[in-house]
């Protein structure tokens, strides 16, 4: 009962939460005073031509008629007309998406398979030299700025292998992994050290709780403390900060994609802003937002998998 | 566990003393930035936007310490001349956060009730967002450039130091020494600004040194990516992405500015988080 009652209030909040982006992506297209439809015909169309656009989408009706219309043709999948193309922008977004959910996939897997291992010998010896390291470790990939950090893996590791491209995604899966492997594990040393401090406090803090005291007094052994007992108690935090980490995530995607020419959403995104596109980027911006908001989502559902208070049925 | 209380304060005052050291080495790294952001023109050797196509791309040398670049220009001068851009640029925008954070979460706190309810929402929303892009789209419509993202800092970098002004707020609210304030009739503006705020800003201060230099980061990874500050003007990711082209004969391009933005941020790290553990304490 409960869970259904949270599960609704969820998707009341997505709900609410998208309706709010697509508010502010139309207020941002009407705010820039820019003409669609002479954006998309040119300077040379005539004004008759103009005119007659302008009616067919509609500009010449009140702004909330607009939005409505706007909202309708998206829940069509209609993203509107690129002014730099004049193609339609659901196809450039729907040839740009698999790339950048690939990289996020990858990049947040990688991250995970960072900051868990590490976590575990800082909480195995708290203080010891692995721990400075450590440490330095999170300091460096906080203040890395993303495009040069994958600029050097680039110098590092790329060039002198020759094991990954540098540009471009390939035709088939194996390549695109290999495409996507170094920008990802770009994004992955950028999202780690926040894990790392997140999962390494509740931790420690797990493992000096009474519980685990208690089973310590049993005789269980230190493995068995730390993963059995402890651990299971202190991934909710983790995974909080994860969904926090979304809207940053996409941001460092956007920077690495163009790092790399990795020709996903980032990409496009910032081709089209530097191309006064705002039809691809209003659309972008809203697609990476959706993402966003999907991906907190997903964290909360995994939460609830570790927290028997919200999976309780009472 | 079973160790001595003498060996456990000995190993604090240790711990201790290695955190005065690494805030000190954050305090340092920022100064040195600082002076060399005022002093820039008297200590640049070039002149940051002269051309010298014949000394196109030279490796670093005794006349050009970290070499030239595509068109001639000294990196070291550009490098330095670009600390009078991004450092400023990341203070202003930090403080336009600041300012805007700092007034909602205080009427929020302190007014309470619907007001702090809306800015509360507003806060959610926004934040849902993936706010970085959102500063993108803005570009886009105000055109590149320093008012567009110093707007988009305004429009979205107050939300944490309304969060924290206002949990503060809330706090403090409820001490004997706020309602002793209030019996001795001042007006409630004034039991705000000179006894609430004083005791509720400590949080802030902290979160402020490290916005500086996420606004910095912020900054340069939208100049990298064409929509920030605009070339010639040197500005660190700029130059990253003019050095890009030429990253496998003169790695020297990019590697001098980018160290710059690290080693910067890597100061206001240290020391912000030296900042955030006294201050708590």
């Amino acid at each position: 009962m409960r869970r259904a009652v949270i599960a609704v209030k969820r998707l009341a909040q997505v709900v609410v939460l998208m309706l709010g982006c697509t508010l502010l992506v139309f207020v941002i297209q009407a705010a820039s005073g820019r003409d669609p439809a002479r954006a998309i015909l040119g300077q040379r169309a005539s004004a008759e031509q103009v005119e007659a656009l302008r009616a067919q989408l509609g500009l010449d009706q009140p702004l909330p008629l607009q939005y409505l219309r706007f909202l309708g043709n998206l829940l069509h999948g209609d993203f509107g007309v690129s002014y730099y193309s004049g193609g339609a922008v659901g196809t450039l977004i729907a040839g740009r998406l698999g790339t950048t959910l690939l990289l996020l996939v990858v990049a947040f897997v990688l991250s995970l398979a960072i900051s868990m291992p590490l976590t575990m010998t800082v909480v195995r010896r708290p203080g010891g030299i692995l721990d400075g390291v450590i440490r330095a470790f999170t300091l460096v990939g906080t203040v890395m700025p993303a495009f040069w950090l994958g600029i050097l893996l680039i110098l590092l590791i790329a060039l002198p292998t020759g094991w990954f491209p540098v540009s471009g995604y390939g035709q088939t899966l194996p390549e695109h992994l290999r495409a996507v492997a170094l920008p990802a594990l770009t994004l992955a040393i950028g999202l780690a050290p926040v894990q790392i401090r997140t999962l390494r406090t509740s931790w420690l803090r797990a493992m000096q709780s009474p519980y685990v005291e208690a089973a310590r007094s049993r005789g269980a052994r230190q493995s068995r403390l730390m993963f059995a007992h402890a651990l299971p108690n202190s991934v909710i935090p983790l995974i909080s900060i994860v969904a926090v980490q979304a809207g940053w995530s996409i941001f460092l995607a956007v920077i690495v994609e163009n790092t790399f020419r990795l020709p996903g959403l980032g990409q496009g995104l910032v081709l089209a802003a530097n191309q006064s596109d705002l039809p691809v980027v209003n659309a972008t911006t809203l697609v990476l937002a959706l993402m966003v908001v999907l991906i907190s989502l997903v964290a909360d559902w995994i939460s609830t998998l570790f927290d028997p208070k919200l999976r309780s049925a009472s | 566990m079973s160790a001595a209380p003498s060996t456990i304060a000995i190993a604090t005052a240790r711990r201790q003393r290695a955190r005065a050291r690494i805030s000190w080495i954050g305090i340092g790294i920022v100064v040195v930035f600082a002076l060399l952001a005022v002093l820039g023109p008297m200590l640049t050797p070039y002149d940051p936007l002269a051309q010298t196509l014949l000394d196109r791309l030279q490796p670093p040398s005794a006349a050009h310490l970290l070499g030239t670049d595509a068109l001639g220009r000294d990196v070291l001068s550009r490098v330095i001349a670009a600390g009078r851009v991004d450092l400023p640029l990341g203070l202003a925008a930090a403080m336009i956060s600041a300012t805007v954070g700092s007034i909602l979460g205080s009427v929020g706190g302190f007014i309470g009730r619907w007001v702090d309810t809306l800015l509360m929402r507003l806060g959610d929303l926004v934040m849902a967002f993936p706010t970085y892009v959102l500063v993108i789209a803005l570009v886009t419509v105000m055109g590149a450039g320093i008012p567009a993202i110093l707007v988009s800092f305004a429009l979205l970098g107050w939300i944490p130091y309304a969060r924290l002004l206002r949990a503060e707020i809330r706090r403090v609210t409820h001490e004997e020494y706020i309602a002793a304030a209030r019996l001795s009739g001042i007006s409630e503006l004034r039991v705000l600004l000179q006894h609430v705020l004083p005791n509720a800003v400590r949080p802030s201060i902290a979160y402020f040194v490290l916005d500086i230099m996420m606004a910095i980061l912020t900054l340069a990874s939208l100049s990298y990516l064409g929509l920030g500050v605009q070339p010639p003007t040197p500005e660190w990711g700029t130059m990253v992405a003019e050095g890009q082209p030429y990253l496998q004969t003169n790695w020297w391009l990019t590697a001098a500015p980018g160290g710059a933005i690290a080693v910067l941020g890597l100061g206001f790290l240290l020391l912000g988080e030296s900042l955030e553990t006294r201050l708590r304490g």
